[in-house]
């Protein structure tokens, strides 16, 4: 009879699965699976967590790809997950009343018995890759349980599985906070049998401890490497890094380190070992953000972004999974590159035109009317003498591609009328550089465009005005409904955030009001302005908001292509994140930056720092 | 240790005629910190215990509180909001003078008290070992002015001490959230946490400071943060603590589950009591700046609950 | 044969959802119980076979108000109606909550007004309007508040426990007179049962529980139980189910030595549960499956988790084990002496032995009651000096000597 009628699915299973089938493999995901200390830099929804979890061992088990398998079939390299959870930050923060060696003392014996729960499940894992007979799995499973539990809890018998051991942990871990509870109360130290003294060791010798039993128990090669993946080191505090960096500077064997945390998270390179840490010789960083693969492509398989959605759609929405881009989103009116037609110049019989000649004869080609309407006097006068000229060539490179889109943007908000719906934010190149190259906001603007054309809301509706197209899947006017709603979520997203209460979004505010003024409350010279450029007289309450602002995605950083994975600090040139230009009706495209010194709103910002 | 055995709501009118062994009170920035004080017979409480915010000591609604007190014969203890420890030594040096009775009975006035603090006392009083205890809670509602609460900020996500909950290998993560009347810190919390699920506890309409319409702009604005909503009772401890069991039996096989209110401090009372049954559940709470501009008047309604612990086992 | 079993329903206030709650209160409460319950018997049918009986042991109303025997009415129907169900196959008997409180509550001590009052407070379950006064028959709500239901392959003696009831009593424990066992025996006495399986339903206990909470004592078992056991034991009843106490509990038990007879206590379909329980019990609906003639099967028990509105295998943090197996009768010893001669065929030696090895070729070993299986392990520990334990979905013993 069918029993699973109620079961729950195995969510923990699930889960994996779902991550694996959807991961994308990209390089930064090659340049991990080596034997090096390595922490992963990433904004808010890069994918650092993906990156690390794929790498441990019951996920990169599943993956379908040459590489992986062949890591696990040779046991290359063993991933063990150790998440720092809330509850885990939680519990080291609370305790405002230890002194620095009684921090550090719970610190490792927190760390200890996380690691070995994520030991534990590694195990799990490795069990069930290594060994396809269900009772000789078993029979292994307890052998190598039953020397764990020798090493971990002398004292303790009766402990033959794995869940055995969990169950064991979790009850030290509750007695333990008992007790800790009791010695706050009475403020006495009671004489009885200490708790979990494994623990208490050095940090990872229990760690240590499992792995060579595990290792010798299911003959593991003497090449093999461990990874020890520790998620969201950011929300440790820079005491906690000074004992990670430590035991990264120190030789740890065949164990390596691989941590994820946000840009100017890695608090600190001292160590406790009177030598602070050599990035590149101890460790080097992975920055993972503005990875082009992300962005547009015009070939679909050359472009990770596609795959992204291709697997996504192919495990939950079938029907649209074989659409491309194209298909969907169809062709970029701001983005894309454009004929613009200069007949009525050329055909003109003048030799010389005049500014009257040229404002008669564009009456009917919209862009150069719009150039004339538009730009701001030197531009225009420089345009001018180009077309009286029909230097056509020059005026194409110099403004023509630049400007056009700028110039329609300028034009549309300029004449919109209150309920008129626009179709600015539409088409696979504006679709895609929305997304700012960062999954988590690509995946959004996927499952939100999908969920608009099977919600049936929304009428298909008829081409922009200015080009004749094949309807897209997801007609134009929708697109643009959808980007222009996530971009207005993502700014509200963090109208409250930590340490600064409304600070970051009054910063981002009065940024994007800075750029949107730029375009559409002055005449245009030849382009936006997308970036703001920090010089080192910044103050330190205003470099925290640019450090908050990348973490969450909502600026990045310009990226010196000699050196991409070290991060501006205290300097640099930042753009802002194109998943807010249909907010403040800019392009989703670089252009040019100003000092944040001159934006004006900015001097006036009330920022409730409190840290 | 105790055993948490029963939560109840009661009515005021049940607690006017006990004779209690210990009041614990806490005079604070707010007027209705003495209310509670003002509705019973202070002279039926064998030891009062006052408590008062290191912080806020030259407030002026403060001192009013403190005179008040004061007057009663009680003068406040002072302690940070950030800590409870200060409190345990005060209890003990009670707890040694308590008369031979089989059963305690304490009132603990929970109005103005920090979260630490209140925590702090549930948890001494269910780490005794000698005799059965009855918690009398009580909770004077206040009248909100709606504007003050759209701007908050804090500094820190932490779990209550002793309310860590256990960490276990379950790789999902559940969070309980009390939303409160700011959406956008609901979503700047959970952006912190990161749950895997969320479910939104909203206080269903008896709550003055909701009205059905501020109800549906919350739940837009939060329309993808959270996975499923559930109403209680704003006033019902005994309903709130039934569905937070609930849950939790319901999820804790397969997730790590976190509790933090946004909103009134029922709310966070009924996540300590469930953790007190559910050990391995975690009990998180914002370190906030405390704003004494605001002072909180009585709207004149008192909620009460009755706590019961026992030596007896209760297997669960 | 499949028997759905909800009991303790309490609509009105007290119910959980508001689909079962007919007042003001209601709308603070879930709206999913029920729907997600209808979905739940459509999944279970799908894959299983219709369900051929319903069975509700009492306490359907909290009041016994018309409005609630209504707002029952819509819900039964909605049931009857999933399970392609007709309303003959419905087995229900009152409780002490399925009487017209309103009558009762304003008893005095004077015996006179107090009969006239009792015998009035069946006016609102015996209105016709509603499906729940047929299904409860006269017979139930009068003396001698006992029917039989005969069918092809089951019969069912039901019994209205609650008869006596009255406000003034301390605690509403049930009552059968004696008289009225003498009654059923006549009633069994003319039954024609052949291979029929046999199913007493009643609203109250037929044995004394444990205490189900330190501050809770247990006074709701059935006066005369003894003589009832007895007489449904020397009629070689199979089951009884039953309701009341919202704590549930399966059973099997030998009141006179001779047959065994197995007990399913329901728990309560929706009523709140109260914070003493809370998170230990949950609100359930149970299927009984009976496989071999003439009484072997399993009790899957179903339990709403109301995160996710809806129904999930029950954990024994709901208060009863999914699968609760019955009609294996065979003595532990009995079992014992058998697995040993597997375990010596398999040799100590091994350093894991699995239980299902152990058990390999003795018969009806999926139809062995848990408390039973729990026995069998111990004893299998203790005969051989092995540790226990589970791995996966295996349970095995290891060798301590290794």
């Amino acid at each position: 009879m069918n029993r699973n009628l109620f079961a729950l699915h195995n969510a923990r299973y699930l889960l994996k699965r779902e991550l694996v089938d959807t991961f994308v493999v990209t390089h930064s995901f090659e340049r991990l699976l080596s034997p090096k200390n390595q922490i992963i830099i990433g904004s808010r929804g890069s994918g650092k967590t993906a990156l690390l979890k794929v790498l441990s061992h019951d996920h990169l088990s599943l993956l379908e790809n040459v590489i992986a398998k062949d890591i696990i079939l040779n046991k290359t390299y063993i991933g063990i997950h150790i998440s720092t959870k809330t509850k885990f930050v939680g519990g080291l923060k609370n305790k405002d009343w230890q002194n620095d060696q009684e921090k550090e003392y719970h610190f490792r014996w927190l760390m200890n018995i996380a690691s070995c729960i994520a030991l534990l499940e590694t195990f799990r894992s490795c069990l069930s890759a290594y060994i396809e007979v269900d009772e000789e799995r078993v029979v292994k499973e307890v052998e190598i349980v039953r020397n764990l539990s020798r090493t971990w809890f002398p004292e303790a018998t009766k402990i033959v599985s794995i869940d055995d051991i969990l169950l064991e942990l979790e009850r030290i871990v509750t007695l333990r906070s008992k007790r800790n509870l009791e010695k706050k109360i009475y403020n006495i130290v009671r004489d009885e049998e200490p708790i979990g003294l494994t623990f208490e060791l050095d940090l990872y010798d229990p760690l240590i401890d499992g792995i060579k039993i595990i290792s010798r128990g299911l003959q593991f090669p003497d090449y093999t490497s461990w990874f020890v993946c520790i998620d969201e080191i950011e929300m440790l505090d820079e005491f906690h890094h000074r004992i990670l960096n430590s035991y990264m500077r120190a030789n740890m064997g065949n164990i390596f380190f691989k941590f994820t945390t946000l840009p100017y998270c890695h608090y600190t390179l001292e160590t406790n070992l009177n030598v602070p840490l050599d990035i590149r010789h101890d460790v080097e960083y992975v920055y993972i953000d503005q990875d082009v693969s992300f962005g547009y492509r015009a070939i679909p398989n050359n472009s990770n972004a596609y795959k992204l959605f291709k697997k996504r759609a192919q495990l939950s929405k079938p029907e649209f999974a074989d659409y491309t881009f194209q298909d969907l989103f169809g062709k970029s009116y701001l983005l894309d590159n454009k004929m613009i037609s200069y007949d009525e110049i050329l055909n003109s019989n003048k030799k010389k035109l005049t500014l009257a000649n040229i404002e008669e004869l564009v009456i009917g080609n919209e862009t150069l009317s719009l150039f004339l309407k538009h730009t701001n006097e030197a531009t225009k006068r420089r345009g001018v003498e180009l077309l009286a000229s029909k230097e056509i060539g020059k005026f194409g490179n110099q403004f023509g591609r630049k400007l056009r889109a700028l110039l329609y943007l300028k034009e549309y908000e300029a004449t919109r009328t209150g309920k008129s719906n626009m179709e600015l934010y539409c088409g696979a190149k504006t679709v895609i550089n929305v997304g700012d190259a960062n999954p988590r906001k690509l995946i959004d603007i996927f499952s939100e465009m999908l969920s608009v054309v099977e919600s049936g809301k929304y009428n298909k509706q008829k081409s922009p005005i200015h080009i004749e197209l094949p309807q897209p899947v997801i007609s134009y006017s929708n697109q643009n409904m959808v980007l222009t709603s996530i971009s207005e979520r993502e700014l509200n997203r963090y109208r409250i955030e930590k340490n600064f209460g409304t600070g970051l979004h009054e910063f981002i505010l009065s940024i994007g009001n800075f750029m949107y003024d730029h375009i559409h409350n002055n005449k245009l010279n030849l382009e936006q302005i997308s970036s703001i450029e920090i010089t080192n007289t910044i103050g330190d309450i205003e470099w925290k908001l640019i450090e908050r602002a990348v973490q969450r995605g909502l600026i990045y950083p310009n990226i010196n292509s000699q050196n991409p994975d070290y991060m501006p600090t205290m300097e640099g040139v930042f753009h802002l994140a194109f998943i807010l230009s249909p907010r403040f009706k800019l392009l989703p495209r670089k252009g040019d930056s100003r000092r944040l010194s001159s934006i004006p709103n900015f001097q006036q910002l009330s920022i409730n720092f409190d840290a | 240790m105790l055993n948490l055995i029963s939560v109840r709501n009661i009515a005021i009118s049940e607690i006017k005629d006990i004779a209690f062994d210990i009041g614990i009170f806490a005079s604070g920035y707010e007027s209705r910190a003495t209310f509670v004080a003002k509705s019973i017979d202070f002279e039926q409480i064998h030891y009062p215990l006052v408590l008062g915010f290191k912080e806020f000591e030259h407030n002026p609604v403060r001192k009013q509180n403190d005179l008040f007190y004061s007057e009663k014969g009680s003068k406040a203890v002072l302690i940070s909001s950030a800590e409870e420890k200060g409190i345990y030594s005060e209890l003990i040096t009670i707890f040694t003078k308590l008369d031979d009775t089989a059963t305690v009975r304490i009132l603990v006035d929970y109005t103005s008290m920090a979260r630490l603090w209140y925590s702090g006392i549930l948890n001494f009083l269910r780490f005794q070992q000698e005799k059965d205890i009855e918690v009398y809670l009580t909770y004077s509602i206040g009248i909100y002015e709606k504007a003050k609460f759209l701007d908050y900020t804090y500094s820190e996500i932490s779990s209550l001490p002793s309310h860590e909950g256990s960490l276990s290998a379950n790789v999902r993560t559940l969070l309980v959230l009390g939303v409160g009347y700011s959406p956008y810190l609901v979503k700047a919390v959970i952006e912190d946490i990161e749950p895997n699920s969320t479910l939104g506890i909203i206080a269903s309409s008896l709550d003055p400071n909701y009205s059905p319409n501020n109800m549906s702009d919350i739940k837009t604005i939060l329309k993808g943060d959270i996975n499923h909503w559930v109403k209680c009772p704003i006033q019902d401890l005994e309903y709130i603590f039934r569905t937070y069991a609930e849950i939790v039996s319901n999820n804790i096989y397969k997730r790590d589950i976190l509790f933090l209110s946004l909103g009134p401090k029922i709310f966070t009372i009924a996540s300590i009591l469930i953790s007190q049954r559910f050990e391995s559940v975690t009990c998180l709470y914002l370190k906030q700046p405390k704003n004494p501009s605001i002072n909180i008047q009585p709207s004149g309604q008192i909620v009460c609950n009755k706590i019961l612990y026992l030596k007896n086992k209760v297997k669960f | 044969m499949k028997i759905l079993v909800i009991s303790d329903l309490h609509i009105g206030v007290r119910a959980r959802t508001k689909e079962l709650c007919p007042y003001p209160e209601g709308n603070s409460k879930d709206d999913k119980q029920v729907s997600s319950f209808l979905r739940a018997l459509k999944i279970y049918q799908d894959s299983n076979g219709n369900i051929d009986y319903l069975v509700i042991p009492g306490d359907v109303t909290h009041q016994s108000n018309l409005v609630e025997y209504d707002c029952g009415e819509v819900f039964l129907r909605k049931v009857l109606s999933e399970l392609h169900m007709e309303d003959t196959k419905v087995i229900f008997v009152p409780g002490n909550h399925d009487v017209d409180w309103s009558v009762l509550n304003g008893s005095t001590i004077q015996e006179n007004e107090r009969e006239l009052r009792k015998r009035h407070k069946y006016n609102t379950l015996k209105d016709p309007e509603h499906i729940f006064s047929r299904l409860s028959s006269s017979a139930l709500v009068a003396e001698p508040y006992i029917e039989k239901w005969e069918f092809n392959d089951v019969v069912y003696f039901g019994f209205n426990s609650s008869w006596h009831d009255d406000p003034l009593q301390k605690s509403h424990y049930g009552l059968i007179e004696l008289s009225q066992v003498a009654k059923l025996r006549e009633m069994l006495e003319l039954t024609v049962f052949e291979d029929k399986l046999k199913v007493f339903v009643v609203h109250h206990h037929v044995y004394q529980y444990t205490n189900p909470h330190p501050t809770w004592r247990e006074f709701s078992c059935i006066q005369n139980a003894q003589a009832l056991l007895d007489l449904l034991s020397e009629f070689d009843f199979h089951f009884v189910i039953h309701g009341h106490r919202h704590v549930p509990f399966f059973s099997v038990i030998n009141p006179n030595g001779t047959s065994t007879i197995n007990i399913l206590c329901s728990g309560s379909y929706s009523c709140e549960v109260p914070s003493e329980i809370a998170g230990a019990v949950g609100n359930l609906f149970h299927i009984i499956e009976v496989n071999e003639k003439p009484c072997k099967g399993k009790v899957l028990s179903f339990a709403y988790d109301p995160t996710l509105y809806e129904w999930i295998e029950s954990r024994d943090n709901h208060g009863i084990y999914f699968i609760n197996p019955f009609g294996n009768e065979t003595p532990v010893e009995k079992i014992l002496d058998q697995c040993s001669q597997n375990i010596e065929r398999i040799g100590l030696g091994e350093k894991v032995i699995f239980f299902d090895n152990v058990v390999s070729g003795i018969a009806d070993m999926e139809y062995l009651p848990n408390t039973k299986q729990e026995k069998l392990l111990k004893d299998i520990e203790d005969r051989y000096n092995l540790s226990r334990g589970t791995v996966g979905n295996r349970i095995i013993f290891v060798n301590e000597q290794e």
